[in-house]
């Protein structure tokens, strides 16, 4: 993982030294809205969960802006990749009931911006995936992930400097989190909502989901973003994994396998859980 | 013929009682043999010395030892249990007494009427015979009985009488509507597109590109 930056050295040591890795094994699957509820009570009579955990979060995808080429020398590990970056926060507001679809005619799903007002204090996570594991006779996809986390206190400064009004984001002179990314040597490509819940089966995380994009062809109150589902369908996605806290631990990614093939067997007459196709994972900057 | 109920037999405890006391015996066998020996012979054998009688009689505090705790373990259960012939019964005259009382086999003529009764099962098996083969004669009676008639589709004769009448036909009106209902609630939800695969939505959350293609 390689960053390229002229930033401040004390945060970016800061941010290097609190970068956690996981290797995570998963399945994924869709689930038709119509089948929503029967899913979840399905769930929760598997897990034994009396409630879910809700899922709602605001994810932004950045992109290294400098493209970073080393010299390539003999002996030395030429192999460097740029990736890109996701960050991710909560995304707190109640937006309805995820049992209900949600309509073209009549979708009033908002999000509030979050790069106006003062003192916006939030907690960022920073991810950087690798691509997954390639190989012959996979049962499940299988990822390195790091992530950090940091937290920043969004302050809007009243400045005279012209303000950019790129998309929804307001790049304001000094504390702005965009001018975080931008100095660790990002750009912001695009942005998605996630929302759904969540389900613990022993070492399996199960999340079921929507993903909302910006609606630009709607009027959205002020302060506020409109947003549309990305599938209009209406269709959740499904996603079940573990996380394994070390890539070279083999026999917990045996039994994680294990574990995830048996939930795959288990719930093969509701969702068909297969292994996700590594090359629409990769996030590695193409050259 | 009635099962002796042998589990309520402390057997455990008075076996390793009885080895016990066997090899205290045995001990005391011997050290009688050695003394007697010397006063038979007082000329030709000596009586052993000092250091071998402690050794014996350091024996048999050992195993008086073991026995004593023995008791102490088993002090509850042996409590409670008679070993017969009592020490006050006089064995030797009423030997034929003991024996019979003791016995733990049949006597003769029990064994006999065990025996008649064997004999007596055996005749029955015949019975049986004669059961299985009615049973399957049954069985055969009834699948040939089927086969004369044939059944289809998954109403009954009343279900499909009813379906003719007047109120038959609306339920059967009904139930289309309902599932022309789930269709269209369908078609509204997804609004006629086709569901996103979970690849196109990784690569849209990974790289932040959503390809069509």
């Amino acid at each position: 993982m390689f960053l390229t930056l002229t930033f401040p050295l004390t945060k970016f040591i800061n941010l290097l030294l609190r970068t956690f890795m996981v290797h995570q094994l998963s399945l994924v699957s869709t689930v038709e809205h119509g089948y929503y509820v029967q899913t979840v009570a399905t769930l929760k009579a598997l897990t034994g969960l009396q409630s879910t955990q809700n899922i709602a979060t605001y994810n932004l995808v950045t992109k290294p802006h400098d493209v970073f080429k080393p010299k390539v020398e003999a002996g030395k590990v030429n192999q460097i990749e740029q990736y890109y970056m996701k960050c991710i926060t909560t995304w707190d507001e109640d937006t309805g009931d995820i049992e209900k679809p949600i309509l073209k005619d009549s979708n009033t799903v908002e999000a509030s911006r979050l790069f106006v007002g003062d003192n916006n204090k939030r907690i960022w996570t920073l991810q950087i995936s690798d691509i997954p594991v390639a190989g012959k006779n996979q049962t499940c996809s299988a990822q390195t992930i790091y992530d950090s986390t940091l937290v920043h206190h969004h302050t809007k400064v009243v400045d005279k400097v012209e303000k950019e009004n790129l998309d929804q984001f307001e790049f304001v002179r000094n504390d702005s989190f965009l001018q975080f990314l931008s100095d660790l040597g990002y750009d912001v490509i695009n942005q998605f909502w996630l929302k759904g819940v969540r389900f613990f089966h022993g070492d399996i995380v199960i999340e079921i989901f929507k993903v909302f994009i910006r609606d630009d062809e709607r009027q959205s109150s002020d302060n506020a973003i409109a947003l549309k589902l990305l599938d209009e369908s209406n269709t959740f996605q499904f996603k079940a994994y573990i996380n394994v806290p070390k890539a070279t631990d083999v026999d917990a990614i045996n039994q994680g396998t294990k574990e995830l093939l048996k939930l795959q067997d288990f719930l093969k007459n509701l969702v068909k859980l297969e292994i996700p196709d590594r090359i629409h994972m990769d996030s590695r900057v193409s050259k | 013929m009635s099962e002796f109920d042998y589990s309520k037999v402390p057997v455990e405890s008075l076996e390793s009682l009885r080895n016990r006391l066997n090899q205290v015996h045995l001990s005391l066998r011997k050290l009688a043999d050695q003394v007697n020996h010397n006063i038979r012979n007082p000329n030709k054998a000596k009586l052993p010395n000092y250091a071998q009688f402690q050794n014996q009689f350091h024996v048999l505090i050992t195993q008086l030892q073991s026995i004593a705790s023995i008791l102490t373990n088993d002090d509850d259960i042996l409590k409670r249990t008679n070993a017969y012939p009592l020490p006050n019964f006089p064995t030797t005259e009423q030997e034929a007494l003991v024996t019979t009382l003791l016995r733990k086999k049949p006597l003769p003529e029990v064994e006999g009427w065990m025996k008649d009764a064997i004999g007596r099962g055996a005749l029955q098996e015949s019975d049986l015979e004669k059961d299985e083969a009615f049973v399957k004669w049954c069985a055969e009676t009834v699948q040939d009985l089927r086969d004369e008639f044939q059944f289809y589709g998954f109403h009954s004769q009343q279900e499909l009488e009813f379906l003719e009448t007047e109120e038959g036909k609306k339920e059967a009106q009904r139930k289309r509507d309902l599932e022309l209902e789930q269709e269209e609630e369908k078609m509204r939800t997804t609004g006629g597109k086709q569901p996103l695969h979970p690849n196109k939505v990784f690569k849209f959350m990974y790289q932040g590109v959503l390809d069509d293609s």
